[in-house]
């Protein structure tokens, strides 16, 4: 989902950049003095983990690969801003050091993979974990993470229609040829974050009360409680 | 919950459980740029295969170092893993200091949610 550069044109080049910085600023603020530092080498570890998960290509249809974002976990575990932070990390090394994804495309990229593909599913995660119940949990994980994956790519085929003539087809073909093969990843996305999320928890319960958002999912005699 | 149970659920002091968690999770990472490397390499993606049939491609406005994940002048995909391997170290050290730079002392509130 990496957007390169020469895909997009200068007012979407423009509009992504101008979004996603602001939001990493609002993200900078949110976080700024309130993560517990017994949360830094988990949110540290998850971010290279999840960099090393997009290395892998993984056949899917008609003949194309794909690879894991790991952003709905990243946002379910870390909460929506630090997870935000935590996949731009990934992506500016990726476009400065690797060139995967272009310079010019960043603001894009940033948009799809760090603010929807980690805020989606958050909001999911945190409406169904309203409902109570380790099955309602694990539906929200699940349906998050499948949908941060796709929204995500539509909003990349939006900005790459949307940049006509620059790239050449239009949104009618740009978004359905994204959000199609991206909800094949998305399966994929679901199933892995609801395992990395849960063995996650079962490996280092403590980060239950290091992130607020995760409360929810504090285990009782049920497996998991609402609170 | 209280500050002695966050360090019960653990089983141990966090200071122990983070160096051994940090090394468990580096050795994770290690197989999966092997598998990245070795088995899963080949990247086609849609995006790519649609720019292809307008008969464009990206490019990169700024030379990287490491294009595509591999060393230049190197063919040897052990050289690419080990790269791999760096690399996710140097991940592994850049959220560390993103972290740092925004973490409260111990005991704070912890990770903000929505």
């Amino acid at each position: 989902m990496h957007i390169p550069d020469g895909f997009l044109s200068l007012p979407i080049i423009a509009f992504t950049y101008v979004l996603a910085i602001s939001f990493l600023a609002i993200s900078f603020r949110k976080v700024k003095g309130n993560v517990d530092e017994r949360l830094i080498p988990l949110m540290a570890l998850l971010t290279a983990l999840f960099f090393a998960v997009q290395m892998i290509n993984y056949p899917i249809i008609g003949g194309t690969t794909a690879h894991l974002l790991g952003a709905p976990a990243l946002g379910i575990l870390l909460g929506p801003w630090l997870g935000s932070i935590s996949m731009t990390i990934i992506l500016v090394l990726q476009c400065f050091l690797f060139a995967d994804g272009g310079v010019t495309a960043l603001g894009a990229n940033m948009l799809n993979m760090a603010i929807i593909g980690v805020m989606v599913p958050y909001a999911f995660y945190s409406f169904f974990s309203k409902k109570g119940g380790k099955k309602a949990i694990g539906i929200g994980i699940f349906i998050g993470a499948f949908l941060g994956d796709v929204l995500g790519a539509v909003a990349a085929g939006l900005e790459l229609g949307l940049s006509a003539p620059v790239f050449q087809y239009g949104v009618s073909i740009a978004v359905p040829a994204m959000g199609i093969h991206h909800s094949v990843i998305g399966l994929a996305e679901g199933f892995v974050t609801l395992a990395v999320v849960y063995s996650t928890i079962k490996i280092r319960p403590s980060i239950l009360s290091l992130n607020r958002g995760l409360s929810v999912m504090i285990p009782s005699t049920d497996g998991v409680r609402n609170e | 919950m209280s500050e002695k149970s966050v360090e019960n659920l653990d089983g141990s002091t966090p200071v122990h459980s983070d160096k051994k968690g940090l090394l468990s999770g580096l050795v994770v990472a290690a197989v999966l740029v092997a598998l990245g490397t070795f088995v899963f390499s080949e990247s086609i993606e849609t995006l790519d295969v649609k720019a292809e049939e307008l008969g464009f491609e990206g490019f990169s406005l700024l030379p990287a170092p490491f294009p595509e994940y591999t060393v230049p002048g190197f063919e040897d995909p052990l050289v690419n893993f080990l790269l791999g391997v760096v690399s996710v170290v140097l991940v592994l050290v850049a959220a560390f200091a993103v972290g740092r730079l925004l973490s409260s002392p111990h005991g704070s509130r912890g990770a903000p949610s929505a």
